[in-house]
């Protein structure tokens, strides 16, 4: 059973109880998801509050998780995207869970220059579902394949849905005549 | 790692980890004594179990409870999120080679398919069987061949089986050189679908969609969508020209097609309602007479800005 590796392996332990474990995935995927989620909402604290819904929602929907291939990544990103959307109106829970702990008082963090930049900027103004797929298939570079496996979703429906969300992100970027670069 | 965190993420962090550590754990994550009496109570009943049931299939060990726990998680996703159906009744998961049989018993209420998921744990081919129906997809595999199948190197289906007598059913897992495997089945009710409205009827009876057949049924998906308080928006045809798709015809261009995303939110309503009530065969028909190209560009035709 050797082959079940990284955050399979210690998303296993987890499901066994094992909290550390759960650490080790946190450590290992907050900065990615923080960087990913400073471009969608207004302040550092809010994306802060993105990684922490992100994974208590991990905890919740422990047995519901989906890895691609031995990464929880794409999910935890695909989950980020749906927390910086809808982190204004949280439910109940995550205003609960937030609320317990201490707003940062702190001069700005230079290492908050170092986001995903205009990429993930340039996605705040869309839609949700056209967030996830650019997410997975543009910036994390994953195949329709793959992004359907994270998405719970044929592969033809990526499809349908990246053809469309990058249409929607042309007129954006046409509409404010930026560049994006040959990513798209 | 935690430098990198601020003060507030990494209290949520550690406190997360305490609430994991003082969590009990559930039954499904740690077979318990009823899950396991389930387990012998199906070997020494399923007496067609000629291959390999291993001592080490028996939970209480750690490598095994990790695949159940896989195959469990993704089949209930795949059956669930993707499918809309449901997982009924008690779940069967063996680890074997060459042959196994899975027999599922008690058929419970609605439960009209058979769900499988199925992993390789050493190279070799594996094949999945309901009666004389084998399950289709790559069957050869190695472990982890993660590039190959969805999940990773799960293999995932479900199969209608006839409502009726018996109420039971048996899955024949059959590993070929060598291959080791570990197998999960279910009995599952599969979504709700609608009917053809018969407007789609009427416009797909003589085996052909026109244009204005094409268009008129995407209008009552629209409207459908519209009335489930999940509108599209407004999509617009889109013809494929030189090498570009393009938002009006021109000479030698093919198509046209709706080119739309499918709603994230509210997808059953779409999937099980919508959909194949009034766009399903219309769609299927004018696809097959109209293939888009195979390899389109990234830039779609782009509707005009509005507003």
């Amino acid at each position: 059973m050797d082959e079940i590796t990284g955050d399979r392996a210690e998303w296993a332990q987890v499901l066994a109880g094992d909290g550390r474990a759960f650490g080790r995935v946190f450590d290992r995927h907050a900065p990615r998801l923080r960087r990913h989620a400073v471009g969608l909402v207004p302040t550092p604290d809010d994306a802060d509050d993105v990684v922490g819904v992100t994974f208590l929602e991990a905890w919740r929907k422990r047995d519901r998780v989906r890895f691609v291939g031995d990464s929880l990544l794409p999910w935890l990103l695909v989950t980020a995207t749906n927390a910086a959307h809808n982190l204004s109106r949280s439910t109940r829970r995550h205003r609960l869970f937030l609320g317990r702990f201490p707003v940062d008082d702190h001069a700005p963090d230079p290492a908050d220059r170092f986001t995903d930049g205009d990429a993930v900027t340039a996605l705040r103004g869309l839609g949700v579902a056209d967030q996830r797929v650019l997410t997975l298939c543009v910036l994390e570079g994953l195949s329709e394949r793959e992004a359907a496996a994270a998405l719970g979703v044929a592969p033809g429906t990526v499809k349908s849905r990246l053809h469309r969300a990058k249409a929607r992100l042309h007129q954006r970027y046409t509409a404010t005549t930026t560049p994006l670069g040959g990513a798209l | 790692m935690t430098d990198d965190l601020s003060p507030r993420l990494t209290a949520m962090r550690d406190a997360l980890v305490a609430e994991i550590d003082a969590a009990p754990v559930a039954p499904r994550r740690r077979p318990g004594r009823g899950t396991v009496a389930a387990v012998i109570a199906a070997f020494l009943v399923g007496g067609g179990l000629t291959g390999g049931l291993t001592a080490a299939a028996l939970p209480g060990s750690d490598p095994d409870a990790v695949l159940q726990g896989e195959l469990s998680a993704y089949s209930r996703s795949m059956v669930e999120d993707s499918n809309h159906g449901k997982v009924l009744g008690t779940p069967q998961f063996r680890t074997g080679h060459d042959e196994t049989a899975v027999r599922l018993r008690d058929r419970p209420a609605g439960a009209d398919r058979i769900a499988v998921a199925w992993t390789c744990t050493t190279a070799g081919e594996v094949t999945v069987r309901i009666g004389a129906t084998a399950f289709d997809g790559l069957r050869a595999c190695a472990p982890g061949d993660a590039g190959s199948t969805l999940g990773g190197g799960i293999r995932w289906g479900m199969q209608e089986v006839a409502a009726g007598r018996g109420g039971e059913t048996t899955v024949r897992v059959t590993g070929a050189d060598g291959a080791r495997y570990a197998v999960w089945v279910s009995w599952a009710q599969g979504p709700s679908m609608a009917e053809p409205s018969p407007q789609q009827d009427a416009e797909t009876a003589d085996g052909v969609v026109t244009l204005d057949e094409y268009t008129t049924a995407f209008n009552r998906l629209l409207a459908c969508q519209a009335q489930a308080r999940q509108p599209m928006g407004s999509v617009p045809l889109t013809w494929f020209s030189d090498g570009a798709w393009v938002s009006s015809a021109r000479p030698g261009s093919t198509g046209p097609w709706y080119l739309y995303a499918t709603p994230a939110a509210g997808s059953e309503v779409f999937d099980t309602q919508c959909y194949p009530r009034e766009f399903d065969a219309v769609d299927a028909l004018w696809q097959a007479e109209h293939p888009q190209p195979e390899d389109p560009p990234v830039e779609p035709a782009v509707p005009p800005v509005t507003g």
